[in-house]
């Protein structure tokens, strides 16, 4: 079989992409089947009118197609028919977004293009969404309060916010591309190495890292940055991205140790208070007592009301005990009701004890404790 | 390390701060600045980096190459003091630059 002049007409117009052919000075001169369907005209619309019929001047832009096919013809492999697009307008007046291939040959003697076009509108679109959410995500990853960082499968960063900058002391452009190991304690990285391939190789998608213990990382200043992480991965063809999201706990940690201090200056109050101290619950139940208290009461029992602890004398009359067990039930009501409270309780015999309540309000002023007090007044020699 | 602002056409303001020697387009980019795109990577290829450079700064860039000139044909809205921003190289004359971009690369 041999390919005959006569056939040309008829692939041009076979041919899957649209294809037209026009003068140097912008004159169509063929259009093809696969153009026809792409923009809505008859080959008779087009044939011996100007380029611009189809491929105006856009709106707000100085393009002149044929100053353009003129260069890339004469430069077929140009970076910019990779970029640039031009706009075809359809026979209903809808705008087309082409790429174009543009070649140059004489038909008859006068200098032509040869012009394939592709319609990429919807490539377009949806790059220029993607893009846009992408930008979006990007700002919101930049502002987060957390360092965010990602590492390939080589654990090379590859990505790096704003905060991680400022967490770890390396610019953007000076961590990517270094190994991750860079932002770990020398005598950790061997094994968090391994910890990040088994987790790579692992089914689970995200997961907190340091279940196994504390860790940290290291700024570049040398110093060591307690870490509180989370850990996602993303395999895509094969590859595998490692994201983690990282936030510095040195603030939680010293306010950790600060409250642990505090706990220990409160202890050291209360056990070796000479005075007896109960700690109540609101309802009144108690809590904690110190030795002090104990001393008082030798078959103390916790959780008990603090009116029901065997403060009296085993011969009390228990007419008076139970009047004084009302007493301090009432006391602790009015406690809480935000009262400071003094009783003084007779015990039986003749001992005397001074009771002191005090609410304890947490910062919305509700009232989350009651330290009691007891004095023994007649054991103190302070006698009223 | 100069400093770049850029305000977008919304009149919304992003004031950067970029190394030396990258470009105006590159310092865009990596500080996520809406309404600047630079497709072609700063290959003068896109016209999707488009800036317009007040007359004040004109002077301290380096004049616009052929190539960039027609290309700007493809950006939107070109005046006398458009440019395309991955064409112009960030040095410490440039500290302080203030350039506003287009409503659209695209
Ligand atoms: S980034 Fe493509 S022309 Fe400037």
């Amino acid at each position: 079989m041999s390919f005959e002049a006569g056939d040309t007409v008829e692939l041009l117009n076979e041919l899957p992409e649209a294809f037209l052919a026009v003068t140097e000075l912008g004159e169509v001169l063929f259009v093809n089947r696969a153009l026809t369907a792409l923009t809505g005209y008859d080959a008779d619309d087009l044939v011996g009118k100007d380029i611009s019929t189809l491929l105006p001047t856009p709106e707000r832009r100085r393009v002149q197609v044929i100053e353009w096919f003129g260069r890339w013809a004469n430069d077929p492999d140009s970076e910019q028919l990779r970029y640039l697009n031009l706009e075809l307008l359809t026979r209903v007046g809808d705008t087309k977004l082409v790429s174009v291939r543009v070649s140059k040959h004489d038909i008859q003697d006068k200098p032509c293009f040869l012009v394939v076009l592709r319609d990429v509108t919807t490539q377009h679109e949806t790059m220029a969404a993607l893009r846009h959410a992408q930008l979006v995500t990007n700002r919101i990853l930049a502002i987060g309060e957390d360092a965010i960082l990602s590492v390939d499968s080589e654990q090379k960063l590859i990505y790096w916010n704003e905060r991680a900058a400022q967490l770890f002391g390396y610019s953007e452009s000076e961590i990517i591309g270094q190994p991750l190991s860079r932002l770990l304690p020398p005598n950790m990285s061997v094994d968090h190495s391994d910890l990040v391939t088994s987790f790579t190789a692992g089914k689970v998608a995200s997961r907190m890292m340091g279940e196994r213990g504390e860790i940290f990382g290291v700024h570049r200043d040398g110093r060591r940055i307690p870490l509180e992480a989370s850990i996602t991965k993303t395999t895509i063809d094969g590859q595998t991205v490692l994201s983690a999201q990282v936030r510095d706990i040195t603030e939680r940690k010293l306010r950790e140790q600060a409250l642990v201090a505090s706990e220990a200056r409160f202890r050291a109050i209360f056990e070796y208070a000479v005075e007896a101290m109960v700690l109540l619950s609101p309802d009144g139940r108690v809590l904690e007592i110190n030795p002090a208290a104990k001393a008082l009461l030798p078959d103390f029992e916790a959780s008990k009301y603090f009116w029901e602890l065997d403060w009296w004398h085993e011969q009390a009359d228990p007419q008076v005990v139970q009047q004084s067990r009302e007493g301090l039930r009432e006391s602790v009501g009015r406690c809480l009701a935000g009262e400071v409270i003094r009783v003084r309780t007779h015990l039986g015999g003749t001992r005397e004890v001074d009771f002191s309540m005090l609410p304890v309000n947490d910062a919305d002023g509700r009232v989350v404790y009651i330290i009691a007090e007891a004095r023994e007044l007649n054991a103190t020699g302070d006698h009223a | 390390m100069p400093k770049v602002v850029f305000i977008e056409a919304n009149g919304t303001v992003h004031e950067v701060v970029a190394s030396a020697g990258t470009s105006l387009m590159q310092a865009a980019v990596s500080h996520m600045v809406p309404g600047i795109e630079g497709d072609c990577g700063g290959l003068c290829a896109c016209a999707t980096c488009h800036v317009y450079v007040p007359d004040e700064w004109q002077a301290k860039c380096s004049a616009a190459k052929e190539l960039e000139q027609s290309i700007l044909d493809f950006a939107f809205d070109v005046n006398e003091n458009s440019r395309l921003a991955c064409q112009i190289e960030l040095g410490d004359d440039l500290d302080g630059i203030t350039v506003t971009l287009p409503e659209r690369q695209y």
